[in-house]
């Protein structure tokens, strides 16, 4: 049995190591909140651009752009992981790597050569470390990312896409990202952003296993008849790549939020890990101590005894 | 919400936050071939518009300006949506 001053000192670590988890899972609650009230914030707009490209898509009935359809044969893809940028949130980044693995072995699967993008410090040096090339990394902020970031990623992306072939261009984007169910449940997800598929994000889910037609436009509503200025087709050009930013922005929004929230629960459950560890070790040291006394009352009585026998 | 004849709905949204909203009697946005004024139950439109200014006379005659960068605005059912990267309330605004 290991001695009680032992003891005394793994009690003390532990109860430092649960007040500092307990503080990370309050400050990661406090975070969320936050990251909640940006996501409700950024709604409006992408309500608003949903809306515009829902009433273009109604008014030109074969809609030819190449954000929807690009007419060339290419066998290169790009891939996007959002991971995060600390540790300390459980299975969160790697769950998304996993499955970005899977993603990258299916496309390799059907002869596509992915290109990988990274966003989030864990996934890069994870990349990093096994050599693997990467296309562009960003890192910073990844559980409260701004509209630069979601601008730059988006710009970034959108450049690949729309240069040719013969340029390093590719065909498809794919994006790996965790979506905040709620604050208990948070998936994986992987999701076909271009060409894109003008259904709202929930109904995207199976894009890479059931790729649709890509003008899977089947919840028209009557939109009212507008007239377009300068032209139709002018404001689809400036419209589609706000789109395109404004959905990156929201998988950016969700993946910090899931973030939070993972981080928050991995925190609780080492809070609650390191109480029990406390209680079990208490109880091992009452027992070493109770131990120790009887031992030396045992001891004292086993000498009182002997004296007693050595007087008679 | 009971919209009268003569006023509409106005949203201004930024890419991170709604700017403002609210009733509005006439507004008038920099649209890409000149500016433009939109009164009430215009007909439905989408224009892009262009870095400059949007000013919302309200319903009670008051008159604000946004600065606005590149965009557009989408105007149906009596209600007119300005959807810009960036937009703040004018530091100094024109006067009436």
């Amino acid at each position: 049995m290991a001695s009680q001053l032992a003891y005394k000192s793994r009690i003390a670590s532990t109860s430092a190591l649960e007040k500092i988890f307990n503080a990370q899972e309050m400050i990661a609650s406090s975070h969320i909140a936050k990251a909640r009230k940006v996501a409700l914030d950024a709604k409006p707009y992408s309500d608003a651009i949903f809306d515009a490209v829902q009433a273009l898509v109604a008014h030109t009935d074969d809609v030819q752009h190449p954000l929807i359809q690009k007419n060339e044969d290419n066998p290169r893809v790009a891939v996007l992981a959002l991971t995060s940028d600390r540790g300390m949130a459980g299975a969160y980044t790697s769950s998304i790597i996993r499955e970005t693995e899977n993603l990258l072995n299916k496309l390799d699967q059907v002869g596509r050569q992915a290109e990988l993008y990274v966003y989030g410090r864990r996934g890069i040096s994870y990349y990093k470390y096994r050599n693997r090339d990467i296309a562009k990394t960003w890192e910073g902020d990844t559980d409260k990312p701004g509209v630069e970031i979601a601008e730059d990623i988006s710009q970034t992306l959108l450049d690949a896409y729309m240069a040719p072939a013969a340029k390093g261009g590719v065909s498809e984007l794919y994006i790996v990202f965790t979506e905040f169910v709620n604050m208990v449940v948070q998936k994986v997800r992987v999701l076909r952003m271009l060409p894109l598929e003008l259904v709202h994000a929930d109904d995207a889910v199976s894009a890479v296993e059931a790729p649709l037609p890509a003008e899977g436009m089947q919840e028209k509503e009557a939109t009212p008849l507008y007239s377009f200025e300068p032209s139709a087709n002018k404001v689809l050009d400036v419209v589609l790549p706000k789109y395109i930013q404004g959905r990156i922005h929201e998988c950016l929004l969700t993946a910090a939020a899931a973030e939070t929230a993972s981080r928050q629960n991995a925190m609780h459950t080492a809070t609650d890990n390191a109480r029990g560890l406390i209680d079990d070790l208490t109880r091992k040291l009452n027992a070493s101590r109770q131990a120790s006394i009887t031992q030396e009352l045992t001891e004292i009585i086993g000498s009182a005894d002997a004296l007693n026998k050595e007087e008679e | 919400m009971p919209a009268s004849s003569n006023t509409m709905q106005v949203n201004i949204v930024a890419t991170d936050r709604p700017v403002w909203s609210g009733q509005a009697r006439s507004v008038s946005i920099p649209a890409q071939q000149g500016a433009m004024g939109i009164l009430p139950n215009h007909e439905p439109i989408l224009s892009l518009i262009k870095k400059g200014t949007v000013t919302v006379i309200e319903a009670d005659g008051t008159s604000t300006s946004f600065d606005v960068d590149e965009g557009f605005i989408s105007f149906d059912s009596n209600k007119l949506t300005v959807a810009v990267e960036h937009s703040t309330k004018s530091q100094y605004p024109s006067g009436q």
